[in-house]
């Protein structure tokens, strides 16, 4: 069962050294002794150019667990981040991610860092996962805008 | 009929195939003469150089010549004994001998044997110490090539990745510093190079890394930004 998990990771960690989109990092975790963990990767995702979260490099943990990739990963933006679709513990809410509708074992991890950089600025609003990114995204566009800026520069890019 | 013909050609096929006659007899005893003057150092080669030519030449002339050549041998005291002339008398004359003489004779022959198989054990470490010595001697050659092999520089191929995707490949040994190959982008790209920032895995390398301190493998992508 870990075996698979673990293959497939390394795989993908093999993949991503090769090939990645500019700006994102994936990286599995570097234990204080120096070991590997491939179940826990701590990925940095770009705000999209020409959006409200260009600017921002923001951290997200990736958890596998040992049924991956039969189920999906959970994705973590820091505690209380702002975002509509992103619960106050900062696990992401997005369809690929639901084993139960869009996870299939063949996504990959660039293709989750990707989705989730489009979710940023394309928020899904039939499906709010906090109260307050969920209410000022319907009711105050202005503030809301204020918040994502706001939020962007709290995670600068390591320039 | 048709089993007597294939018959006759199996004979004219396989015959000439498997025909001993025409192997020709290896050269014997050479190897071993080479081993000996080997292990056991100048004196040996010497006297195998001087035995061999000079039993080719006597052995046509026949006796006498043959046995000045045994006389020579036998000057030789390091030389291999030649065997006991007297013991062919000794035996026959056993019974009319003396007990005494005999005792004595006997005492003498065994302190021989003793010595003789002391001095081949002595031979005998000393060939097999010797060969330890040759074998750890070519280990220690075989690994310190093996070192300096491993020591030799490797080479690393670097894909400089920029905003747009664009990649360009670079080459550069896994232990050099990054300083050149990032002026040498610069001046690709028409940056001045202290506007440029390079990344690996999100953490910033500078001028004075290499690619061993980030671990870094063939085509691996490194990103290059610019700073505002």
């Amino acid at each position: 069962m870990s075996g698979i998990a673990r293959g497939r990771l390394a795989e993908e960690r093999k993949a991503w050294r090769k090939n990645h989109p500019h700006g994102f990092v994936a990286r599995p975790e570097t234990q204080p002794d120096g070991a590997v963990n491939l179940m826990l990767w701590q990925c940095n995702i770009p705000g999209k150019s020409g959006t409200d979260w260009e600017g921002g490099f923001f951290p997200l943990a990736i958890h596998f667990s040992e049924d991956y990739p039969s189920k999906p990963p959970k994705c973590k933006f820091p505690q209380g981040f702002f975002h509509p679709n992103v619960y106050p513990s900062g696990t992401v809410c997005l369809s690929i991610l639901n084993e139960d509708s869009g996870w299939r074992p063949a996504i990959t991890v660039k293709q989750i860092l990707v989705g989730i950089q489009d979710l940023l600025d394309a928020p899904n609003p039939a499906d709010p996962a906090q109260t307050e990114g969920y209410q000022l995204f319907i009711q105050d566009p202005v503030e809301y805008k204020r918040r994502v800026r706001q939020q962007a520069k709290q995670y600068p890019p390591p320039i | 009929m048709s089993h007597e013909v294939i018959d006759d050609d199996d004979d004219d096929e396989f015959e000439p195939l498997f025909s001993y006659e025409r192997v020709c007899k290896p050269p014997s005893d050479d190897d071993s003469d080479d081993d000996v003057t080997e292990i056991g150092g100048k004196q040996l080669k010497i006297k195998s150089t001087i035995f061999s030519p000079s039993l080719e030449l006597t052995s046509p002339f026949g006796k006498r010549e043959h046995d000045d050549f045994v006389q020579v041998l036998e000057d030789d005291d390091d030389w291999l004994p030649p065997p006991p002339k007297n013991a062919r008398v000794i035996v026959d004359n056993k019974d009319s001998e003396d007990p005494t003489l005999r005792e004595i004779r006997q005492a003498k022959e065994e302190l021989k044997r003793l010595a003789e198989s002391r001095i081949d054990d002595k031979l005998g470490q000393k060939t097999s110490s010797l060969s330890n010595e040759s074998n750890a001697e070519a280990k220690e050659h075989k690994s310190s090539a093996g070192t300096q092999e491993a020591s030799a520089r490797k080479k690393v191929l670097v894909t400089i990745q920029d905003k747009d995707g664009v990649c360009k490949n670079f080459r550069q040994f896994k232990d050099e510093k990054f300083e050149k190959l990032f002026l040498k982008y610069a001046e690709m790209v028409g940056v001045s190079p202290d506007r440029l920032v390079f990344l690996f895995d999100g953490q910033k390398i500078l001028d004075h890394n290499t690619p061993k301190d980030f671990d870094i493998e063939d085509e691996d992508i490194i990103e290059v930004n610019l700073k505002k």
